[in-house]
């Protein structure tokens, strides 16, 4: 069924797809270098696939505390959501590394959450733009959202298809010497699941070469 | 085209887009070339330029900063349909160059959404612009607010931790005195003892022994104040149940011994308070063990101690001795024992009352705390 499917990936086709993630974030990371005019240095260490029911435990399965998240909803070839999800407390103090806030990091006002909403945006567009490209979706994206809760909370507001696939990429954002961890989110209609497969295992099959 | 001539898009159909004219939101349509098609009425009041003198110009002439190559990078992805972009307030300052009434440049939250292409045109983009300005102060505000009680937060802490520790200072300082003041009494009452004997006389030798009992007494209770956890205050019932033993014991009566019955409340009181009670019952339990029971009688000395409702404290001592002399009168009387018990008890702002039937007894009765107009 679905979700043995999806954990059954094989090591490369794992590895494919973090990859795939890894070279969205990178382009992500050129844009906000770019805006930012600061280094700001991103990786994606790990990736793991789940199913909605084993989310919560996958995402953040010691925690109870405040979650942020930016979400984009697209509509296309298939629809689902991306979400960039951090602990409260941590997004905070990145989005204050990055503005150079010489107050110190307080809670997620809407101005952070502006902010943090558009970090999110360039790294999700970034991440569903290389996969879009690779695979030829053609996918329609929403503007983007902040979310706040726990996460219990996050994952009952987000929009997936029945069965949906879920990748969870840990995202590692270095800022001035300073590493906040961040989760990637990417929900997979199971229709298209399949061919996201035969494409990764030609993707990879291609990058092996 | 010449230049400042209204320009359509390509397909020379206006879009329909006045009712973006009715939201509170800045908005702006611009076409492939970046030429602005349409201007809403927000934002003809926020940069107080007309609708028609926008229409067609590029938006890089009022908006210099689109011109840049990063954010030119990010439109041109908005106008080939690809993902929606936010130019968050805290990231991007004057992307449209507008001043409030005031002359302070807006903050804004801007967003930039495809208009996917029709039959009749190709695809736009939309500027969606909020304005945050009052929201940024407020939030700016609250925040600076936030971090001023954050420090003096920070400050009273540590100034409630340097009391704390000055205080514990102080009352080391103040047991390490009362430990001090007892070890001199010790010293001066073993001094008296020495003195005394030397001395053959019986009454002067047991004038000292009084003396080094009074003196005993007052040892005591800075004992109890420096091993107490409280500097300055001390049990009464654990000060008497050390202090009754130690005088019977001090007494010199070889053979019998008065029983001794001790029923008192576990009162705390203050030194001001405790001293001259400790010396009132030493004189009072003296001159029982001395007087009530000549030629080595038997008999019992009760001490009671309590306070009653009204906080008024009460100490009674009473024996089943031969009783007082008949010409006995604690006013007129030369003795010293009794002056000094009258000057005590006024010291307390307390009464004394005299029994003698069926036993005699005294009773003193005190305010327990003792203030200025009492």
């Amino acid at each position: 069924m679905s979700s043995k499917k999806s954990v059954s990936l094989s090591e490369r086709q794992i590895e494919a797809l973090r990859e795939l993630i890894n070279i969205g974030v990178g382009h992500g990371a050129e844009v906000l270098n770019t805006m930012l005019q600061s280094h700001i240095a991103l990786n994606v260490p790990e990736i793991q696939l789940t199913d909605i029911n084993e989310l919560e435990r996958v995402l953040y399965p010691d925690s109870t505390s405040q979650l942020s998240a930016v979400e984009m909803k697209y509509r296309g070839n298939f629809t689902g959501s991306v979400e960039l999800i951090f602990p409260t407390e941590d997004a905070s103090k990145m989005v204050s590394l990055l503005i150079q806030d010489e107050l110190p990091p307080g809670e997620m006002d809407e101005l952070r959450s502006a902010t943090l909403q558009e970090i999110g945006n360039v790294l999700l567009n970034a991440v569903m733009g290389t996969i879009s490209n690779i695979f030829s979706f053609s996918l329609k994206y929403s503007l983007p959202t902040y979310l706040e809760g726990d996460v219990g909370t996050l994952i009952s507001q987000v929009e997936y298809e029945p069965g949906s696939v879920i990748i969870c990429a840990k995202t590692r954002f270095t800022v001035a010497d300073i590493q906040v961890e961040g989760t990637l989110v990417l929900f997979f209609s199971l229709t298209y699941f399949d061919d996201l497969l035969s494409k990764i295992e030609t993707y990879s099959g291609f990058t092996d070469r | 085209m010449a230049e400042g001539e209204n320009t359509m898009s390509k397909t020379d159909t206006p879009a329909d887009y006045s009712l973006f004219d009715y939201t509170p939101v800045g908005m702006c349509v611009i076409d492939q070339n970046l030429k602005v098609q349409f201007w809403n009425s927000c934002l003809e009041d926020w940069s107080s330029i007309p609708r028609e003198k926008m229409l067609g110009t590029d938006l890089r002439s009022f908006c210099p900063k689109l011109g840049e190559e990063y954010y030119l990078k990010r439109v041109e992805s908005v106008l080939c349909g690809g993902t929606p972009v936010v130019f968050s307030p805290q990231l991007h300052s004057g992307l449209f160059p507008i001043r409030r009434y005031d002359g302070s440049p807006q903050v804004q939250h801007i967003k930039l959404t495809p208009l996917p292409e029709t039959e009749a045109r190709e695809c736009h983009a939309l500027f969606s612009i909020e304005d945050l300005t009052d929201l940024d102060k407020r939030i700016k505000d609250y925040r600076r607010e936030h971090q001023t009680a954050l420090t003096e937060i920070s400050h009273r802490a540590q100034v409630e931790e340097e009391l704390r520790k000055s205080l514990a200072e102080k009352d080391f300082l103040i047991k390490e005195i009362h430990h001090r003041v007892k070890n001199n009494l010790s010293l001066v009452a073993g001094l008296i003892g020495l003195q005394e004997s030397f001395l053959h006389d019986g009454r002067d030798q047991h004038i000292f022994v009084e003396l080094q009992n009074k003196i005993q007494s007052i040892s005591l209770v800075h004992e109890k104040l420096y091993r107490g956890s409280d500097i300055e205050k001390i049990n009464v019932k654990e000060y008497l149940e050390d202090l009754l033993p130690l005088l019977r014991d001090s007494s010199g009566r070889e053979n019998r011994v008065p029983q001794v019955k001790m029923d008192i409340q576990s009162i705390i009181l203050p030194i001001d308070t405790a001293i001259p009670l400790a010396l009132i019952i030493t004189e009072l339990f003296l001159n029982a063990l001395k007087y009530a029971f000549p030629d080595e009688k038997a008999g019992t000395i009760w001490i009671r101690f309590y306070s009653s409702e009204d906080d008024t404290c009460h100490l009674e001592v009473r024996d089943d001795g031969v009783g007082l002399p008949d010409n006995f009168d604690i006013e007129t009387g030369d003795s010293l024992g009794f002056k000094l018990i009258s000057n005590f008890v006024a010291q307390l702002r307390g009464k004394l009352e005299v029994g003698r039937s069926p036993s005699t007894s005294f009773d003193i009765s005190f305010p327990r705390r003792i203030t200025e107009k009492n």
